[in-house]
């Protein structure tokens, strides 16, 4: 069977994770495809948008050629950052599709993001710009293992996503692993340490 | 009027149908879940016949093939002229009007109201548009729809309405085999397809059949659990 329970069945004191639930209300609509998600909506004349991106990472975009585009039949419309409309939209048009970066990454990871008006390239890439605080800069957390109903994996998160996203997971799953705690950065020489290897 | 009556005492002569096949098989009454009878009921909706021709172009409406063809020739001598093909999805022979490059899978979505194959990656790595065809899973955002004349083809809509693999989508719900959803049917399928050729799979030959099934959710090791709490059921009612 898979290893539902943790590690092997070392984990016996779980009592949710890894245990059969009750069906979600929409279990039964997921598993049979009736399920209708945005992307399954098909309505009368529905126009598709093809975003275009650069093949390269972190690569300059100067211009956009359209005109070929334009001429495929069936083709509605085009719209660059260079756009008037989408300069409007995006106050300054240095932070839209085509070409500027990303918007999520603007908000959530950097306020402090300097931008090429031109051709909205980021100009402090440098990592140690960053304003956020980082792990070593938190106070001492006390862990506890938690279980969640939502859990699918062993420790009780929700998916591949966000263990990577907790380091707290991560550490939990060495201690689940080693039977000893290391406290974050959990480093090889920490883990050796505690194993009385180092 | 008189189609919609047609169809409902069609549609409830088939589930009765089937019910009663699977009853006397099993020996006991199966009742199906309403999201089967929903899957039940959008099999029974496809459309099997061409009675427009719409262009996809500028959207008229033609009576004929031979009419939008026409219309082709004099409106968009450049563009695409669109193609008929005849396929025969979960055991039911319909008739649809694609442009030559669309997929299966758009096929079935826009076409065919069979939103089960997931468009995702759009490029054969993720099997969430998974369908079986010819008794081999595919991937149809990946095969092109005119490809597939003459071939069966059953999506997780037909695996659903059948009472026959019940105890599958049962499983994948109590294990709960899913968190947001999207690659389920594509895992379901891809695991009927195991069923089908291996009555008795261990977690080994669960975690190869869905190798090719990504999820980003992580709900990994909940599939083999399911599918091997279903086929002893699956093989008792076969």
């Amino acid at each position: 069977m898979a290893d539902l329970v943790g590690v092997h069945g070392q984990r016996k004191e779980f009592k949710v994770v890894g245990k059969p639930n009750l069906p979600g209300k929409l279990s039964y609509a997921m598993a049979t495809g009736i399920a209708k998600f945005g992307s399954d909506y098909v309505v009368p004349d529905m126009l598709h948008a093809k975003f275009l991106r650069s093949p390269y990472a972190s690569a300059r975009i100067i211009s956009v050629d359209t005109t070929k585009a334009r001429e495929i039949p069936g083709v509605v419309d085009i719209v660059t950052w260079e756009d008037e409309d989408i300069k409007n939209l995006s106050s300054g048009g240095d932070r839209f599709m085509m070409g500027p970066p990303q918007p999520f990454l603007d908000n959530i990871a950097d306020q402090e993001g300097a931008y090429d008006k031109k051709t909205g390239v980021k100009l402090n890439t440098n990592m140690f710009e960053y304003k956020k605080p980082t792990i070593l800069d938190r106070a001492p957390v006390d862990m506890d293992l938690l279980e969640t109903r939502a859990g699918n994996a062993a420790y009780g998160d929700n998916g591949i996503s966000h263990s990577l996203a907790n380091t707290h997971l991560v550490i939990t799953a060495i201690y689940n692993a080693i039977g000893k705690w290391v406290d974050p950065p959990a480093t090889p020489d920490k883990v050796l340490r505690a194993l009385g290897k180092a | 009027m008189a189609d919609e009556i047609t169809n409902i005492n069609r549609r409830d002569f088939l589930k009765n149908a089937g019910v009663i096949a699977t009853a006397s098989a099993l020996g006991a009454c199966v009742t199906l879940r309403p999201e089967m009878e929903q899957a039940a009921n959008a099999i029974e909706a496809i459309p099997t016949t061409l009675t427009q021709f719409r262009c996809p172009v500028c959207s008229k409406n033609f009576g004929s093939f031979a009419d939008l063809k026409n219309h082709f020739a004099t409106e968009h001598p450049d563009a695409v002229v669109p193609v008929t093909s005849k396929l025969n999805i979960n055991g039911k022979d319909c008739e649809v009007l694609i442009e030559p490059h669309w997929t299966l899978q758009r096929t079935l979505q826009y076409k065919l109201g069979l939103t089960g194959a997931k468009h995702m990656c759009g490029r054969g790595v993720c099997g969430s548009c998974t369908v079986i065809m010819d008794g081999r899973a595919v991937l149809s955002c990946t095969t092109l729809a005119v490809e597939c004349e003459g071939k069966s083809i059953q999506t997780v809509e037909g695996i659903a309405a059948d009472p026959k693999w019940k105890p599958l989508i049962d499983a994948y719900c109590k294990w709960d085999a899913m968190q947001c959803g999207y690659c389920t049917p594509g895992m379901l399928v891809t695991a009927k397809s195991l069923l089908d050729k291996n009555p008795n799979p261990t977690e080994e030959d669960c975690k190869q059949a869905l190798a090719g099934n990504i999820c980003c959710c992580g709900t990994y090791p909940r599939h083999p659990t399911a599918i091997m709490e279903a086929a002893p059921a699956i093989k008792k009612g076969a």
